[in-house]
């Protein structure tokens, strides 16, 4: 009988060492050493402060943020950062607010809710951060509030349409404000816009996947009953999905006036791509919702993307659209998602602003629940908060994309006027 | 034995076999000889005392840290638990030879029971974590009967489709249920407490480590060990292969199990991806970079994984090199890549290879025999 | 019945792409017995490579393709030599993960390079927007050229396997190392060779996938490797025929089901849902292993005593 393999040397078969002996207090002494240069370089932000607003001292008011920049979502949580940053620094080069530099300390949580409560540990128990501003993806804020709200930590814009600012019985979440859209208010707003201004009588939805997307296809669907249309078919994709031709079958077959197109740019410039090249086209074209209003999507679409309408919650003939296409004019295309960090960053400094010369928590919580009544973003639409109303923007314009250009067609339409 | 200009040692259908980081040493051999014995005690002494220096981290880290010092405790607490699952990893993977990729999905399963059982069932945590052991399993029972046809690279690929099957399926009961994440609710008030936590993590690692290790000197680990190194040959010497084999499965599956509703405690939450090709490619990362085949290889691969993210995430960005402005953010992924390159190639047998003589015989050889 | 056909064309297609992916791993894993997981990446870093040469310089079509092509076979040398050749001796399983470490590299390394690409942008090629009308069927240009490139290829690489002094050099080496190296193949140069030609199929793959989309980023090629790695699988990963056809059966599996599955429901469970397509691929092909451990064209298992 032959074996496998000749048997081992037998100068190969050493003992041994004390391997596992010494291994564990070295293991031990990397773990500290390590552990004490990660501390040692983070522990700003505490000097000075006060036990009711830790993160400000004399001269700045630090703020933390977990955007995933190293895992799958990073094309947007990274971008949003960039934004964030560019407005910060601009507030910081005109003097600051009262006096004081803001300090935003950005971590990754790579994506994966199950580690962003450690990533938002690590920015209120090691980096001393006054508010948490931004919790990239809806699971991960969701996380990140079960850890900020019962500490009475203030929480501003939790991104993702899927994000929590209300509890259980539907009363406003404490120390939580949104400021985005969510995809249920702009699905009766879509409704409303495509039964009544476009006269689509039968509607197909192409929609992503998940929460949010079936959040968007439940509240498109009833508008659209409320206001004499149908949605006829709907079809789900995911983000990784490659191939659209069956998706295409499908919603070809129900032959809609209309077809929406939510969630993604990269699916649905996909799915339009497959449509063109198979030579279909809805009577009346397309409708995206609001991830899709940007110029990027309408170059990516090429000639395929004229006459798409886009809803969308921000307009670029804005005073802070106008500075922030000033700022980045020399970027190579435009990003939604770092004007998205722009806008709420100046949201941010706004409210750091309300909450007075010697901020607190305190005082930044009133000022959110007070002093942001119908307050004008700078970028469009209006922003209410009260004690009873943490939810974000809810009005939406319409866009057509008219020669690679989002044009506007229509003045913003608020959510609670067509619903219910 | 001639040394040939590229030492690649395959099998018949293009499978490899890890070689030399697996030899027997002499504490694997059954008998072992006398001055082994001395050395028995050197190494349990010096690992009591490293478990004497974990057990008073906690009172190292208040005098270091001040007031983060739970926080930096929360953040050993995550190794050790991922040295459970590297130790699960370890004992199908680089001791029983199982080229199972498939310990992801009882990750995700058991962390998803959990989260099912105590936050909307409203059972008993403990209960919850018990059903959920069990659960895994019979998972690894069902798992590894039809692994027994299957083998290399197949069994591999195969598991690796398994993951991702369980993952498809947590994302579609999430989306179902309307959340994105499944949240921990009603997880026990003492386990809040950081310090709490990490004793019980630590005396389950110190327990699980030290039935792994009476467990890889007895009758279990000398046929698991006789089984990578040759099953005909074990078989051939009445090893009952198919017995042992499943051991191995069962024993992998639960101890993943544990290190997943562990880690659903320590995160707060259970989420689809526990079960996906990421997780998997984290977990035989920490047991190729520790040392397949070794006990302080879980350790120290648990270590690498847990540790270089975390510390890559806190170097400052843009990071300053002289004149040069690095972005680190968008580069952490990359230089992670690097390291992780560096250690595969200075240390082919493990990073464990580094503290006992016969792993460095085996990277002077080229890690052939 | 018109969209059933249409959606076996689409599929076909599809199933070319992976078939194609798929047989670039099993050569690679033949021959050098390495499972490369950083395939997809190799063919991102080649198809944003092309990208930048027609947005930036703004080469003509044709000249950047081929540019790109040397380009891949550059990037094939420098992987053997640079990554594969260290880790020759380390165990399978090492290899395996620093592939998957190389993969995270090149990613990096493109991101930083051409920080553009980290969004999704549109991939500019001369095929667009045509497409042959036959019968009430459409087929895009794009996808015509690919079922062309694939027959083609298919073609020229088993007379090469086959018929050249080089080919039969790999095949041997793929047989048995020690047995080549006897016969005085010189088995590193094969090494090299088999790595730039993987290398170049995976730029083809890579590139004709961003054609068909129009659009990529940073990480297209992410969901389309582990679906070319089970039609590897299925095709036993042991003969080239088979890795093709385990691709083509995978594309065509896709598409079919996404058609049969979409506007059902089952209860409130929406039958529609991608998950459950996903899930489904992943159900029948652990099955199909369970019921044949070899894949379905794979040769039967021969172990050695």
């Amino acid at each position: 009988m032959r074996l496998q393999r000749p048997p081992a040397p037998v100068e190969q078969r050493r003992r041994g060492g004390s391997g596992v002996g010494l291994l564990l207090p070295s293991v031990l002494l990397f773990l500290l050493l390590l552990s004490a240069c990660g501390s040692a370089s983070s522990s700003g932000g505490g000097g000075g402060s006060s036990a009711s607003a830790p993160g400000v001292d004399a001269d700045t008011i630090t703020i933390g943020g977990v955007l995933d920049t190293t895992g799958p979502i990073k094309v947007i949580c990274a971008p949003i950062l960039q934004g964030d940053q560019l407005y910060f620094n601009q507030v910081n080069a005109a003097g600051g607010i009262n006096g004081r530099k803001i300090k935003f300390i950005q971590v990754s949580d790579n994506g994966d809710s199950t580690r962003t409560r450690d990533a938002v540990r690590q920015l209120v128990e090691q980096n001393h951060v006054f508010a948490i501003f931004q919790v990239c993806g809806s699971g991960n804020a969701n996380v990140a509030e079960s850890y900020t709200v019962p500490r009475g930590i203030p929480f501003i814009d939790p991104i993702g349409g899927g994000s929590k600012y209300t509890d259980q019985s539907g009363k406003a979440l404490p120390w939580v404000w949104m400021t985005q859209p969510n995809y249920g208010d702009e699905g009766h707003v879509i409704g409303y816009y495509a039964a009544t201004t476009l006269k689509a009588r039968s509607v197909g939805l192409l929609y992503e996947d998940d929460v949010l997307g079936l959040q968007q296809k439940t509240t498109l669907a009833e508008a659209l009953q409320k206001y004499g249309s149908k949605l006829v078919a709907s079809v789900g994709y995911n983000a990784t999905q490659t191939d659209f031709s069956a998706a295409l079958q499908t919603l070809k077959a129900a032959a809609p006036d209309l077809i929406v197109l939510n969630g993604l740019p990269s699916p649905t410039a996909r799915f339009v791509a497959t449509a063109a090249a198979q030579g279909y086209r809805p009577r009346l074209g397309y409708l995206a919702n609001y991830p899709m209003a940007d110029n990027s999507w309408a170059k990516v679409l090429g000639a395929a993307g004229e006459g798409i309408y886009v809803s969308g919650y921000t307009s670029m003939d804005t005073p802070v659209a106008q500075q922030y296409l000033q700022a980045t004019r020399s970027d190579p295309v435009f990003s939604a998602y770092k004007f998205y960090g722009y806008i709420n960053a100046k949201i941010m400094v706004d409210a750091l602003r309300k909450a007075g010369s010697n901020p607190t928590r305190a005082s930044l919580r009133d000022a959110l629940d007070h002093d942001f009544v119908n307050y004008d973003t700078g970028f469009g639409p209006t922003l209410t908060w009260t004690p009873e109303r943490h939810g974000g923007v809810s009005d939406f314009m319409f866009f057509q994309i008219k020669q690679g250009q989002l044009t506007p067609v229509s003045s913003f339409i608020k959510a609670s006027a067509v619903w219910p | 034995m001639k040394r040939m200009d590229l030492p690649l040692k395959r099998g018949r259908l293009g499978q490899s076999a890890p070689r030399a980081a697996l030899s027997l040493t002499a504490s694997e051999r059954p008998g072992g000889a006398s001055g082994s014995t001395r050395l028995a005690w050197q190494r349990a002494a010096a690992t009591l005392l490293g478990l004497l220096a974990l057990v008073l981290l906690p009172l190292l880290f208040d005098l270091l840290f001040g007031d983060s010092a739970d926080f930096q405790l929360h953040r050993v607490t995550l190794i050790l638990i991922l040295a459970i699952a590297a130790l699960a990893q370890n004992l199908l993977t680089g001791y029983a030879a199982q080229p199972s990729l498939g310990n992801a999905a009882f990750f995700g399963v058991s962390a998803y029971l959990l989260a099912w059982l105590n936050s909307d069932l409203q059972q008993p945590y403990w209960l919850a974590i018990l059903v959920a052991l069990l659960a895994c399993a019979l998972l690894g029972l069902i798992v590894g009967g039809p692994a027994l046809s299957v083998s290399g690279a197949h069994l591999a690929i195969a598991t690796l489709g398994l993951v991702v099957l369980t993952g498809s399926l947590l994302t579609l009961w999430d989306t179902s249920a309307g959340r994105q994440s499944y949240e921990l609710t009603a997880l026990p008030e003492a386990l809040g407490d950081d310090r709490v936590l990490y004793y019980l993590v630590l005396a389950l690692t110190a327990l699980i480590f030290f039935c792994a290790f009476h467990l890889l000197r007895s009758r279990v680990g000398r046929a698991w060990i006789a089984l990578r190194d040759s099953e005909v040959a074990a078989a051939a010497c009445g090893v009952a292969l198919t017995r042992y084999k499943l051991l191995a499965f069962v024993v992998s599956a639960v101890l993943t199990g544990l290190a997943g509703v562990l880690y659903a405690t320590w995160g707060t939450t259970a989420t689809a991806s526990m079960s996906s090709v990421d997780q998997t490619i984290a977990f035989l990362t920490m047991i190729v970079v520790g040392g397949a085949g070794s006990l302080s290889g879980s350790l120290l691969g648990a270590l690498f994984v847990g540790l270089v993210p975390l510390l890559l995430g806190e170097l400052p960005d843009p990071l300053m090199l002289g004149p040069l402005q690095l972005p680190i953010a968008t580069l952490t992924t990359g230089i992670y890549g690097v390291l992780l390159l560096l250690a595969l190639i200075f240390f082919p047998g493990g990073l464990s290879a580094v503290f006992s003589r016969g792993g460095r015989l085996a990277r002077e050889e080229g890690g052939k025999p | 019945m018109l969209a059933l056909l249409q959606v076996l064309l689409s599929g076909l297609v599809t199933g070319s792409l992976y078939g194609l992916l798929a047989l670039g791993i099993v050569l690679i894993y033949r021959t050098t017995g390495v499972l490369n997981f950083a395939y997809g990446a190799l063919a991102a870093t080649v198809t944003s490579f092309l990208y930048v040469l027609l947005t930036g310089p703004r080469l003509p079509f044709w000249p950047a393709l081929l540019l790109s092509l040397l380009f891949a076979l550059l990037l094939g040398a420098l992987v053997e030599r640079g990554f594969a050749r260290p880790l020759l001796a380390a165990p399978i399983l090492t290899k395996a993960i620093a592939t998957l470490a190389l993969a995270l590299v090149l990613q990096t390394v493109v991101q930083a390079l051409w920080p553009q690409l980290t969004s999704p942008v549109h991939f500019p090629t001369p095929f667009e927007g045509h497409a042959l009308h036959f019968g009430g069927l459409y087929l895009s240009l794009v996808d015509g050229l690919t079922l062309l490139t694939m027959v083609l290829l298919l073609i020229v690489l088993q007379l090469f396997l086959l018929r050249t002094r080089l080919g039969m050099a790999m095949r041997a080496t793929a047989d048995s190392l020690e047995a080549a190296r006897l016969m005085g193949i010189p088995v590193g140069l094969i090494f090299l060779l088999v790595w730039m030609l993987a290398s170049l199929l995976a730029a083809v793959a890579g590139i004709l996938i961003a054609a068909r989309q129009t659009v990529i980023d940073v990480q297209f090629m992410d969901p389309v490797l582990l679906l070319a790695f089970i039609g590897a699988v299925l095709g036993g990963l042991d003969r080239l025929e088979g890795a093709v056809l385990g691709g083509a059966l995978v594309g065509l599996a896709e598409n079919v089901l996404a058609l049969l599955l979409a506007g059902h429901s089952l209860g409130a469970l929406d039958l529609g849902n991608p998950g459950i397509r996903e899930a489904l691929i992943f159900a029948g092909f652990v099955l199909l292993l369970l019921l044949r451990p070899r894949g379905l064209f794979g040769g039967a298992a021969l172990r050695r005593v």
